[in-house]
């Protein structure tokens, strides 16, 4: 009996192994890959971020001048109002995504024809590429010739500069990323919703619970988890916005709608201070990285809640 | 024997025809590719009318890669400094010569072999553009001041010599009820800050000193932004979203009184075209203010061949071919692009008064910088001159700014010794 179960052991401590070196083989090539293409660069950067190294200039050797780009960050009045606006720019837009997206993923996420064809066209702006979206509400936004504005003399409002003030532009560029994102969020909260336990919601349906009482006791909380994962990924998704605000407005009128990412890619490349840049990024990752582990902390504080 | 001979001779007398034939006709670049750069613009349409012509007197292929403006100097600099060579000629905006000439070919041996007239060209422009510190390192071959367009109907005295009068003029003739406003202008910061240093400079303002000592925060300055904003209350409220494609089909629609939205760039060629303009006519080319000193901004491009290039001499050819006198009328007659050719401007049909008032800018404008510093402190002006036209900052502010980031373009460029600022 021993012996045999001395066999199954070493059976079973063998087929853990293979599967242990399988997982390996294939974790290894793709790790490599994200370390070559991601971590590597990263660490170069760190390491530049205490240099200064301009680029474009043919003498240029890098020259070690410790935190001084680090100091450089948090004096830069530009960079402030960059910070500022990128802040603004994820909270307003992630928020309203969030509520529209898991109103609308409510309303559609049932089995119907309809609800199908909902879905369908409403994730159209999530599948355009974001310089095409920027693009096309640029035309469309445009106060002269925009249909924004002809649609709006309709109803007597007269034409709005929403791209020249400075508030007006924020508003847009703002819309703009809602418009695109909104339907991601409805996507992926209608497939969680979809994934729900139906025997409690059906049991406080029979117990004479109203839908709003069912949504808040027993649908809300159990989709917190996922809903605290898109809101992270939403978030910094926001942070990182680039494309769209670049081909909407470039940043302006004046700083308006400077964003950190464009703030960053300027002077890497288009001022080649790859030590300014460099200090810019790895403070840009450790706030994330900040941001992801609050996140993470959140949702294991909901998900120990269910 | 003799059988087996002869048809080996036969075949060795086939051979030698058909290799001498192909000599005879073999070009000297046959097989290569010469890849040239230039803006999204009529400059890259110019070189891509070459492609035949190059190929017909070199045996090469050429390949034109064109990006925008905005774009541009980001990738021909990352080309550049890399050493990649991916470009084997490059069209240089003379505002950049200074930051790529160490990575650009020196062009007197080429120019010395072929005797290549460079007293042909404008002198005020080749001096800044193709020349720096002393070596020709591009040909100049395009060229326009910054001027205005404006309506004759509507201002037949012409424009005035004061900008506390041109303003005067602009507020006059505003009349936004009947759709048409005092000025068209391209207000994004990118652009603008180019209008806002002509006025600048026409007061006598100026960036920095000859020694590179940063003089901006002056009286010049600060009435250089009260007439800019006096000038953009002229204008459609969403002027400060415009580029030149906005401002200049404004004009051209009848919606405003003047333009100054470089008008070579478009309204020369479409202003007399009943399909594209609603003021054929009707229209006609100044001076901004004479003001002080009369200076305006200049633009001009000059092509150069990248260091790193495995084709120079190629590349040299194309450079001939494309600022050749023939090319150059070609290119203003089908492309409208203004050659900075002496000869070209005096031939009789650029005697119209708007010619010769832009033949007659083209020996005062000015550049800005041309040094390493000159991106970021275009940058620093026009985002400050945005802002403070935005309401964002006042002028205190602007000019705190301005200051502040052309001394910051310089410590992260510092200038060549011996190099002197004679630009502003």
């Amino acid at each position: 009996m021993e012996h045999r179960l001395d066999g199954k052991t070493n059976r079973l401590s063998l087929s853990k192994r293979k599967d242990t070196w399988a997982a390996w083989s294939f974790l290894v090539p793709a790790s490599l890959f994200l370390f070559v293409t991601s971590f590597l660069p990263l660490l170069y950067s760190a390491y530049l971020s205490f240099f200064r190294f301009k680029m474009n200039l043919p003498k240029a050797v890098p020259l070690f001048i410790g935190l001084e780009n680090y100091a450089r960050v948090f004096t830069d009045s530009q960079l402030a109002t960059s910070a500022l606006n990128t802040l603004v720019f994820a909270l307003a837009s992630v928020s309203v995504e969030m509520a529209l997206g898991l109103m609308v993923a409510l309303a559609i996420s049932g089995d119907g024809k309809i609800n199908r064809v909902a879905l369908a066209i409403f994730i159209v702006p999530m599948i355009m590429a974001p310089v095409a979206a920027g693009t096309l509400w640029r035309m469309m936004l445009d106060s002269a010739t925009g249909v924004v504005n002809y649609l709006l003399s309709l109803l007597g409002i007269s034409g709005v500069s929403w791209l020249a003030n400075t508030t007006t532009a924020m508003v847009s560029v703002i819309f703009v990323n809602i418009w695109q994102l909104t339907p991601w969020v409805t996507v992926v909260v209608a497939a969680g919703l979809k994934a729900l336990p139906q025997d409690c919601i059906q049991a406080a349906l029979v117990d004479g619970a109203t839908p709003f009482q069912v949504f808040r006791r027993i649908v809300l909380p159990l989709i917190m988890p996922l809903l605290t994962v898109i809101l992270m990924i939403r978030f910094i998704d926001a942070f990182k916005v680039f494309d769209t605000v670049y081909v909407m407005t470039g940043g302006g009128p004046g700083l308006a709608t400077e964003m950190l990412p464009n703030f960053i890619y300027k002077q890497g490349l288009k001022y080649f201070d790859a030590g300014y840049a460099g200090a810019m990024a790895v403070l840009f990752v450790l706030a994330m990285t900040l941001v992801v582990l609050l996140f993470v902390k959140w949702r294991s504080w909901e998900e120990a809640k269910l | 024997m003799k059988k087996r001979w002869l048809p080996l001779l036969l075949c060795l007398a086939l051979l030698l025809s058909v290799v001498s034939a192909a000599s005879a006709g073999a070009k000297p670049y046959d097989g290569q590719t010469l890849t040239v750069l230039f803006m999204s613009s009529v400059y890259a349409d110019a070189a891509r009318s070459l492609a035949d012509e190059f190929k017909e007197a070199t045996g090469a292929t050429l390949e034109v890669v064109d990006y925008p403006y905005i774009t541009l100097h980001d990738k021909a600099l990352l080309d550049l400094t890399s050493g990649t060579g991916s470009y084997d000629v490059i069209d240089v905006a003379c505002q950049w010569d200074g930051e790529f000439a160490p990575y650009l070919e020196d062009l007197g041996p080429y120019i010395e072999k072929d005797q290549f007239d460079t007293e042909a060209f404008i002198d005020n422009v080749f001096n800044q553009a193709g020349k720096w510190q002393g070596v020709i390192m591009g040909i100049p071959n395009a060229n326009t001041p910054q001027v205005v367009a404006y309506r004759t109907d509507l201002i037949p005295e012409g424009l005035p010599a004061t900008w506390d009068e041109y303003c005067a003029l602009l507020e006059k003739l505003n009349d936004p009820a009947n759709g048409v406003y005092g000025l068209a202008t391209p207000g994004v910061r990118e652009q603008y800050g180019g209008i806002w240093d002509s006025i600048l400079w026409s007061l006598g303002g100026a960036w920095a000193d000859e020694d590179w000592n940063i003089v901006i925060d002056s009286p010049e300055a600060r009435k250089a932004l009260e007439i800019s904003k006096r000038q953009i209350a002229c204008a459609d409220p969403a002027v400060l979203s415009w580029g030149l494609e906005e401002a200049i089909a404004a004009f051209l629609d009848g919606r405003a009184a003047v333009c100054d939205a470089w008008p070579t760039l478009g309204i020369t060629k479409k202003g007399n075209d009943p399909e594209q303009s609603k003021i054929v006519g009707k229209w006609t080319l100044g001076t901004f203010p004479y003001e002080k000193n009369g200076i305006t901004n200049l633009s001009a491009w000059d092509v150069a061949i990248n260091a790193a290039s495995a084709k120079k001499d190629l590349g040299w050819e194309f450079i001939k071919m494309y600022t050749s006198p023939e090319n150059q009328q070609r290119f203003y007659e089908e492309f409208y692009i203004f050659s900075p050719r002496k000869a070209f401007w005096e031939q009789d049909s650029m005697k119209a008064p708007e010619f010769v008032t832009l033949r007659t800018a083209l020996d005062t404008a000015l550049m800005w910088w041309r040094i390493a510093a000159s991106v970021e402190a275009d940058t620093a002006i026009g985002t400050n001159v945005n802002a403070f036209l935005a309401g964002q900052i006042d002028a205190d502010t602007a000019v705190a700014n301005m200051k502040q980031g052309l001394e910051q373009a310089l410590k992260m460029n510092p200038v060549e010794p011996g190099v002197k600022n004679f630009n502003r």
